[in-house]
Order: C-alpha cells, then sequence, then structure tokens
C-alpha cells in the first residue's frame, strides 16, 4: 500500500529502516531488536519487527540475505537485510525534507501569534 | 542440559506458521529464549517465549491451506455432482432425505418445547429473586407439598426478616361480573398491591401501583371481552360475591402477556376484599392460595430457614388439627416445573422429568436418523467406486474426495434441514399444540439461541452423518479399485448392534403404544360408579334463586327428580380432614337433602338412602372405601364423631369417582344431612330430553335472575377434558412409535442395501448355479432374522413392563394384561419390515445374473 505514495514511510519503519542502514552487514531480526531497545528503550515485540522488515522488504527499501547456520540457534539460518539503494534514497529524502522544515521554523522564537 | 523452550509453544508456532518464514522466526525466537534465559531466568524466558509465539499468531504469518483456489473450484463441481446423485439415486435420496427431514422436524419441535419450558414465565425481570412459601404435610406417612400457606405467614417474615424486600398473597374466589349487559362469572384473584411490584406484567394503561379499595385491574382479553371498543379505563365494574354486590373502578389494564408465561391475571382486586367477603383473618389457621415473597440476593438463608422452622412450631400450636411438617420458600422460575409435586399450585407447568425426557427423544431421533444416513451413505458408495477411482487417478486428492462426499452430504442435509423447518412448521408443531394443553409459539427465547441452535444442528447433522462415510470412502486405493477387489467393509458390527438397538426400541414404543391404546379405550368405558346421563347441576348461591329455578324445574315434563346439596359430587368436590380416635385421613363430605343419592343414581351396597321423614340430621351415608378405611366389618349401626358432632351410619353406598381416572380417585367420602344452606340444584332428567330441560331452564332463568349469568353443568361432560387429554397422549404415543418404526426401518433397508450390494455376486452366482428364490431370500435375511428376534426378546418384555407402571401412574385403574394389543404391534412392525426387506429383495430375485457377471 505504502509502495505507491512515492516512498513514503511510517515513522516505526523508518526508524527500522535506520537501524538495517546502522547495522550494515549484522542486521537481522534480533539484532535490529535489540538495537531499538538499547537506542529508543523503546518496547518492541519481535513480531513487530518481523512484520515492519517483511513490509519494507516488499517495499523493496531493503532486501535480504540468508546467512549461514550458527550454532546458537539451534543450527537455524538468519536472514539478513540490506539497506537498497531505494531504501536509502527514501532516508535522504526524509531527512532532506526534515531539515528543510526545520531549517524554516523561524528563528525569533515560537511566535504563536506571527502564526495565525 | 541445555534449556529449550517450551515445546507446545514451539508446536503451536510449527502448526500455523509458514514456511518460508518458520526458519527465521523461529530462529530468532529461539535466540531471544537464549538471551532472556541469561538475563531474567527460566520462567520468565518461557513467559516471554509464550507470548512472541502468540504474538506472531497473525494472518501475513499462517500458512494458507494448500491449494484454497483449487478447492473452491471444485466445490461447484461437487454440488453438481451432489445434486446429479441425488437424482440418479432418487429412491435412496427420498429415503435419506425424508428420514433426516422428519428428525430434523422432531429435532426443532421438540428442542422449541424445551426452551419454551425452561424458559417459561422469563418475563419477571426480578423472577430469580422471588420465592413461594409452600407448606409440607404429612400425608399418610409421605411427605406432599402444598401450594397454600398461612394468611399471616408474608407479613410476619417481613417484620421478622429484614432481608425480605416484598411479599404478596394471592387468592381466588368466582364472582358474577357485571358491566352494561354483558355478565359472566369470573374466576377473581385477590392480592396485596406489592403483588404488581414483584412480577412484571405488562400494562397498556393505568399504574401499576393503583389496585386500591375501589379499583380493579383487568386484562386486555376481559377488556375485550366486556367493553369492547371503549376504553375501560375509569368505566365502573359490578361484582356480586354470593349476596354482596361491590362496585370497582378500572384502574389498569394488562398488556398481551408473551405466552410463555403459565400464570397470567384476569381479574385483580385488592386482598382486603377477599379478607372481608370471606371473613378470612390474618392468622396461622385461614390459608392464602399462594404467598410470594422477594429477597434481597444476598439474604442469608440459613437465618431465613431458623424462622421459618419456628413458624412451623407456631402454626402447630396455633391450627393442631392441620400441622405442616415445615415450611419451604421455593424458587419461582421452579414452580412451573414442579407440576404433580407441588399440589393447589397456582402456576401452571409441566414436570421437569417430561421437558427432558421430551429433548432426549428429540435427540435420539436426531442420532438414529445420522447412523441409518450413515450405512445408506456408504452402502450407495459402492455404485459410485468407478468415480472414486477416476477422481484419485486426476489426481483428487484423498481430502479433495472427503470434502466431495462431505459436500454432498451437507447438501442432502441442507435441504432436509428447510424441509424439517417447513415440516415443525406447518405439521409438527401444529399438531404438538393441538395436543398439549399448552401453546407454544414458533420461536426462540433469544435471536442468537435460534442462530446458534440451527448452525450448530446443520454442522452436528452433517458431520455426524457424513463424516464417517467421507473418511471411509476416501481411503480407497485407486488400483484397488479398478482391479475390483474393493469390496466394501466386512461385517460392520456397529451397525448391526445399532440395527439391534433401533429396533429394539422401535419393538418398545410400539407395544407400549398399543398397551396405552387399549388402556385408554378401557378407561372411557370404565363405569363412574353411577349413571351420569340425564342430569343437570346449577351452582347456585342464593336460596331464592334455587328455589325458583327448582320450582321452574319441576314444572318440566322432561325431569323425573329434583334435589339440592352443599358441594356436589365431581363438580364441587370438598376434601376434608377426618380425625376420629386413631383415624386420621381426608374425606370427601357432601352435605345433602334426602333423595340427593338418588338423583345421583347411585346405589346401595346395604342399609338405606336418607329419608325426608326419618330425621336423618345425626346419620350419615358412607362409601365402601371409608368401611374399608375404616376396618369395619359390619358398618350399620357404627357411631363416629364427624366435624364434632355424633353420627350413626345408616348406609354405605358403592364407590363412585368423583374425579377422572388419572389423579388420587376414589377417596373415602361421608354424606351427611344437616341442612347446610345449599349451593347445588340436581336436575335428573330422562337421557333423551336434558338438552330441552336445559334450554327451558336458562329461558326461565332470564326471569328469574335477569342480572346472574347462567351456569349448568352436564354431569356426563365432566370428565371431557380428561378423556380429550388421553386421546392426545395416545396421539403422542402413535405419532412416536410411527416415527420409531418408519426410522429403524430405514436402517434396516439401509443395512439390507449394504449387504445385499456386496453379495451381489454371491446371489448371481447362486442364481446361475440353480438356486431358488426362497433360497436367496433366506441366505439374505439370515442375519436380520437374528437381529429382530435379539430386539424382540429384549423389548416386548421391557415394553410390557414398563407401560404396566406408566398405566398405573397415569390411569389409577388399568386393565389387566391382554396379549391382544401386543399380538397387534408385533403384527404391525413385522408386517413393516416384510415391505422394507422385499423392496431390497426385489434388486437380487429380479436381477440378471449375466449383468453382474459379465465384468469379470
Amino acid at each position: 500500500m505504502g509502495s505507491t505514495k512515492g516512498g513514503n514511510i511510517g515513522e516505526f519503519e523508518e526508524l527500522v529502516l535506520l537501524v538495517v542502514g546502522t547495522l550494515n552487514d549484522n542486521a537481522y531480526g534480533v539484532s535490529v531488536r535489540n538495537f531499538i531497545i538499547e537506542e529508543t528503550g523503546r518496547k518492541v515485540n519481535i513480531s513487530a519487527i518481523h512484520e515492519v522488515l517483511k513490509r519494507l522488504e516488499k517495499k523493496k527499501f531493503i532486501r535480504s540475505e540468508v546467512g549461514g547456520a550458527t550454532e546458537e540457534r539451534g543450527g537455524r539460518r538468519k536472514k539478513f537485510f540490506f539497506l537498497t539503494a531505494d531504501g536509502k534514497q527514501v532516508l535522504d529524502h526524509s531527512r532532506e525534507l526534515r531539515n528543510g522544515l526545520y531549517n524554516r521554523i523561524p528563528q525569533v522564537g515560537f511566535n504563536f501569534s506571527s502564526l495565525t | 542440559m541445555k534449556n529449550s523452550p517450551p515445546e507446545l509453544a514451539d508446536r503451536f508456532l510449527h502448526w500455523f506458521c509458514r514456511k518460508d518464514l518458520i526458519e527465521f522466526i523461529r530462529g530468532d525466537l529461539h535466540e531471544l529464549y537464549d538471551q532472556r534465559l541469561l538475563s531474567d531466568g527460566k520462567w520468565r524466558a518461557n513467559l516471554a517465549f509464550f507470548w512472541d509465539v502468540l504474538r506472531f499468531f497473525r494472518l501475513s504469518n499462517i500458512r494458507q491451506p494448500k491449494n484454497s483456489t483449487k478447492r473452491t473450484i471444485m466445490i461447484g463441481n461437487y454440488l453438481k455432482v451432489g445434486f446429479r446423485s441425488i437424482k440418479k439415486n432418487w429412491a435412496n435420496s427420498l429415503i435419506n432425505i425424508s428420514g433426516l427431514s422428519l428428525s430434523v422436524g422432531c429435532a426443532i419441535t421438540t428442542f422449541l418445547f424445551a426452551d419454551f419450558f425452561f424458559n417459561l414465565n422469563s418475563i419477571h425481570s426480578n423472577g430469580k429473586n422471588i420465592y413461594q412459601v409452600v407448606s409440607h404435610i404429612n400425608e399418610n406417612n409421605t411427605d406432599q407439598l402444598y401450594g397454600p400457606s398461612p394468611m399471616i405467614i408474608g407479613e410476619k417474615l417481613k417484620d421478622d426478616f429484614p432481608q425480605l424486600q416484598e411479599s404478596a398473597r394471592v387468592q381466588y374466589t368466582r364472582g358474577n361480573v357485571k358491566f352494561g349487559k354483558n355478565v359472566f362469572r369470573e374466576l377473581i384473584q385477590f392480592t396485596d398491591p406489592s403483588f404488581l411490584q414483584m412480577f412484571d406484567f405488562p400494562m397498556t394503561s393505568g399504574d401499576r401501583n393503583s389496585l386500591g379499595s375501589n379499583s380493579i385491574i383487568i386484562s386486555s382479553d376481559i377488556a375485550k371481552k366486556y367493553f369492547g371498543d371503549i376504553d375501560p379505563m375509569g368505566k365502573r365494574i359490578d361484582i356480586k360475591f354470593g349476596g354482596t354486590i361491590k362496585s370497582f373502578d378500572v384502574a389498569g389494564v394488562f398488556g398481551e402477556v408473551p405466552l410463555n408465561t403459565s400464570f397470567r391475571p384476569r381479574i385483580l382486586l385488592h386482598f382486603d376484599h377477599y379478607l372481608s367477603l370471606e371473613e378470612a383473618k390474618i392468622n396461622w389457621i385461614d390459608e392464602a392460595k399462594a404467598t410470594f415473597v422477594s429477597l434481597r440476593s444476598d439474604a442469608n438463608r440459613e437465618e431465613l430457614n431458623q424462622l421459618l422452622k419456628e413458624y412451623q412450631k407456631t402454626q402447630n400450636e396455633a391450627n393442631p388439627s392441620s400441622p405442616v411438617t415445615a415450611f419451604e420458600l421455593i424458587p419461582f422460575m421452579e414452580i412451573s416445573s414442579m407440576a404433580g409435586i407441588l399440589h393447589d399450585s397456582i402456576v401452571q407447568g409441566n414436570d421437569k422429568g417430561g421437558t427432558i425426557s421430551i429433548a432426549v427423544t428429540g435427540i435420539l431421533l436426531i442420532l438414529f436418523a445420522c447412523l441409518n444416513y450413515v450405512n445408506i451413505a456408504i452402502a450407495s458408495a459402492t455404485t459410485r467406486l468407478r468415480e472414486i477411482g477416476v477422481r484419485k487417478v486426476m489426481g483428487g486428492s484423498r481430502s479433495g474426495i472427503a470434502q466431495q462426499f462431505l459436500t454432498e452430504n451437507f447438501l442432502t442435509c441442507g435441504i432436509a434441514m428447510i424441509i424439517g423447518v417447513i415440516a415443525c412448521y406447518y405439521l409438527l408443531l401444529p399438531g404438538f399444540n393441538k395436543l398439549a394443553p399448552i401453546e407454544i409459539p414458533f420461536s426462540f427465547s433469544s435471536f442468537s439461541l435460534a442462530v446458534t441452535y440451527f448452525v450448530g444442528l446443520f454442522l452436528f447433522l452433517g458431520l455426524l452423518s457424513g463424516g464417517y462415510p467421507a473418511f471411509y470412502i476416501s481411503r480407497f486405493q485407486t488400483l484397488d479399485i479398478f482391479r475390483g477387489e474393493k469390496s466394501l467393509g466386512g461385517k460392520s458390527y456397529f451397525s448391526r448392534i445399532l440395527l439391534t438397538g433401533q429396533f429394539f426400541l422401535a419393538f418398545t414404543t410400539i407395544l407400549g403404544c398399543f398397551i396405552f391404546t387399549d388402556n385408554a379405550q378401557y378407561i372411557k368405558q370404565v363405569s363412574w360408579g353411577y349413571d351420569p346421563s340425564g342430569i343437570l347441576s346449577f351452582p347456585l348461591e342464593e336460596k331464592g334463586q334455587l328455589e325458583a329455578l327448582r320450582n321452574e324445574a319441576g314444572k318440566h315434563p322432561g325431569v323425573i327428580q329434583t334435589s339440592v346439596s352443599n358441594h356436589h359430587l365431581g363438580v364441587n368436590n370438598n376434601l376434608v380432614p377426618f380425625d376420629y380416635l386413631d383415624y386420621q385421613f381426608k374425606v370427601l363430605n357432601y352435605d345433602i337433602e334426602p333423595g340427593y343419592l338418588e338423583t345421583m343414581n347411585m346405589t346401595l351396597n346395604e342399609g338405606r338412602f336418607f329419608e325426608e321423614d326419618r330425621g336423618d340430621h345425626n346419620s350419615i351415608v358412607v362409601n365402601q372405601l371409608f368401611v374399608k378405611e375404616m376396618k369395619w366389618s359390619d358398618p350399620l349401626g357404627q357411631s363416629i364423631v364427624f366435624q364434632g358432632e355424633r353420627k350413626t351410619v345408616v348406609g354405605v353406598i358403592n364407590d363412585v369417582y368423583h374425579a377422572f381416572f388419572d389423579s388420587d380417585i376414589q377417596r373415602p367420602m361421608v354424606f351427611t344431612s344437616n341442612g347446610t344452606e345449599p349451593n347445588f340444584l340436581i336436575v335428573k332428567s330422562q337421557a333423551n330430553a336434558t338438552v330441552q330441560v336445559n334450554e327451558y331452564l336458562e329461558e326461565q332463568w332470564k326471569t328469574i335472575a335477569p342480572f346472574d349469568p347462567f351456569v349448568s353443568v352436564y354431569q356426563e361432560d365432566l370428565f371431557d377434558r380428561s378423556y380429550e387429554n388421553v386421546d392426545a397422549n395416545t396421539w403422542f404415543m402413535i405419532t412416536l412409535s410411527v416415527m420409531t418404526i418408519f426410522l429403524s426401518c430405514l436402517g434396516l433397508y439401509g443395512l439390507l442395501a449394504f449387504t445385499l450390494q456386496n453379495r451381489m455376486k454371491e446371489f448371481s452366482i447362486r442364481k446361475v448355479l440353480g438356486a431358488s428364490h426362497v433360497n436367496i431370500i433366506r441366505l439374505a435375511n439370515r442375519e436380520f432374522i437374528w437381529i429382530l428376534i435379539v430386539a424382540f426378546g429384549f423389548g416386548a418384555p421391557l415394553a410390557i413392563w414398563v407401560m404396566d407402571k406408566f398405566v398405573k401412574t397415569f390411569f389409577s385403574i388399568s386393565k389387566p394384561f391382554s396379549i391382544a394389543p401386543v399380538a397387534i404391534g408385533v403384527l404391525i412392525t413385522l408386517f413393516t419390515i416384510v415391505v422394507t426387506v422385499y423392496a431390497q429383495i426385489r434388486k437380487v430375485t429380479r436381477v440378471n445374473p449375466a449383468e453382474v457377471l459379465k465384468g469379470e
């Protein structure tokens, strides 16, 4: 649904996307979850992370690769996620938008009377 | 050892999760689990694992059912094939559908019935906090429950027990109600104003608090009867009780009361009127017909029981001649299911056992219909083995085949449900209502219940009848089918046992039906002990009217004899306690004019009747039962104290029936001739002139008492309603036995079809080798004959034993056992069985062996 809206993404999606970018080569379900919890202090359930990752992948902002089997997960493989060019662009775009708008906040201060 | 996450959650995950996602989800979950194990400990880690698995249980992770699109496409095909096979095997389908729809119809009817009775009187929102105070009375050393209680007990409870909210007494008398030219004799209810606070009878006009000394509240049908289209509010009604006339203004009209209300006031007056009219006192001796109390839901029952115990002592001291053994509060909602247990109850209803047994009957009928269907469905699948084989070869999976049969089956069930509902609506329920004394509407107590019931019934029916065949048929191996090696099942002991059970029931009900009918016919011919034909009686409270009407009666040539009495046999029985020396029992007492016994055609056993000129004030005439109860060998001249006076027995009459044969008939009777104010005129006329005499007297009545209704009773019609009741029960039994016979014959038909289908080749070979038809019929039926013999061997004695008990509880007199009804029942059953068997066997005897064997 979101993919048709010119790459607009939600706040939590953006956060996950950023984290995937940050974690670089080591972004998979648990690591993304742990990172978000540590960095933001938000309570996130792993299923929510999976959901968002699925959505982002569908929108082609990230791509996934299946990693090798590791000891710690009972031999189960990890699904690693990487930022795609589209994803990077979305992040850039939203950052630009944000910065642009932020810069246009009048320096005088929050003069509410002038806004109305 | 390494800790692993809870297996249950893990397996659940495995069950629902999409195959392409499970590895990563599981991996993440396990990794998290190990993390938590270190940081939070095992217990919390387990809990978190459960929670996470639950959180993953969302649509996007759930495995889609396999090839769902193929499935939906195929359903159209299944339905088409289903319709075709119904059309092709129309005989089988007809039998299946009619059997199923019949039982569905019965199931719905019985469910409506049970729903109706379990929700009886549910309009009263406070109903579960309302109780009736009832009395336990020791009668002949058995504990009996009586509805009436002392007048004072309600008020007393209200004073002594603060958790009691309201109390209301109820009493009835009859009175002549008059508005304009409309005069009728009505049953009038007296009650305390709080009655309308406790019970939620809807009111269309007026105020439910308006029951005062001059006001009257009437039901909508009474309003219609007296006022027609006029608004009754504020109108003045005159009511004549005995000699006193009182006027009341209509202060309220009740609205329509739902049909499932078994207790509804029609004419309501303030209780004080009853006290003044009947000169009753609020004490421990005079009784109210019913006392209702409402308790707070948190009332302390222990304390209440203690109080009731004290009341029992007080009552015993105040009224030693008829002591109560205990008072009890019975929930109002239960009273309607205590018919027959609670005597003298003002709330009608049914007994719980009856309701439950009817519901069980409905379930049994459904079960039998389903099991028959299973047999027939498996048998008819033999003709479709090739189709199944082809489907399997073309890639139909096992679950696909099972689905096909289930779909077909649900189709049949759906048709049966529709027919069943129609049958219930147009046939079974109206029939049932005609038989039962109460009207049950085609409605459920709530919409959600109706939906649940129909959906539940449909699924139950479809899965129960179709589940096994679908499972069984889909298991066949394709190769076996085409090699022709697939014969259906071996000997199915299960279905044989079932069939035996069905025939057992069929024999039991049909024999029971005939024994019952036989007894019911017998009852109709039993002599009442006197000849009621030609006897008319008139309840008259005013002496002047009575004399005048008697005078007129004497003028009519058709009248043989007239007499008067206080209380009248069969119409107004007067049951009083008898207490003399060691004898304590209840007797029926009628105070009569000499000549009454002759007018009533009673017959003397010994002694004499009362005689006009003998001055029989101190004489009594008793019946044989009284003599038996007193253990007199020579009753004449015996002297007893009866109602405070010494009396001498001058005559003994043969026993007569004062009530119908279904209650505790035949009580000891004492006829006195004290000259108490009479309240009945009895007129004996020539049998062919009774109607003319009645019409003549009605005509005369208009001049005697234009403001009182004319009421007359034909003695002959006294038990008509009871006879109708017996007829209704007979019809019920007949319907039930027809259904069980029908269903068990369906079962036989199905099983026979199954067997014959399997042994067709065998029979064909036998025919080729020269076996005669008789031979083959015998071979085919050998095992069924055993089934029938076993069923009959168990069913017949049981039926005879049960019916003997049943008839005895139902009628107090029963016919000695005779073989005729049993023989007729057996013959009818056998005839139906032979017809059923013949319909199937014809296939075997007619088949051309070449047709069957050419495939080999």
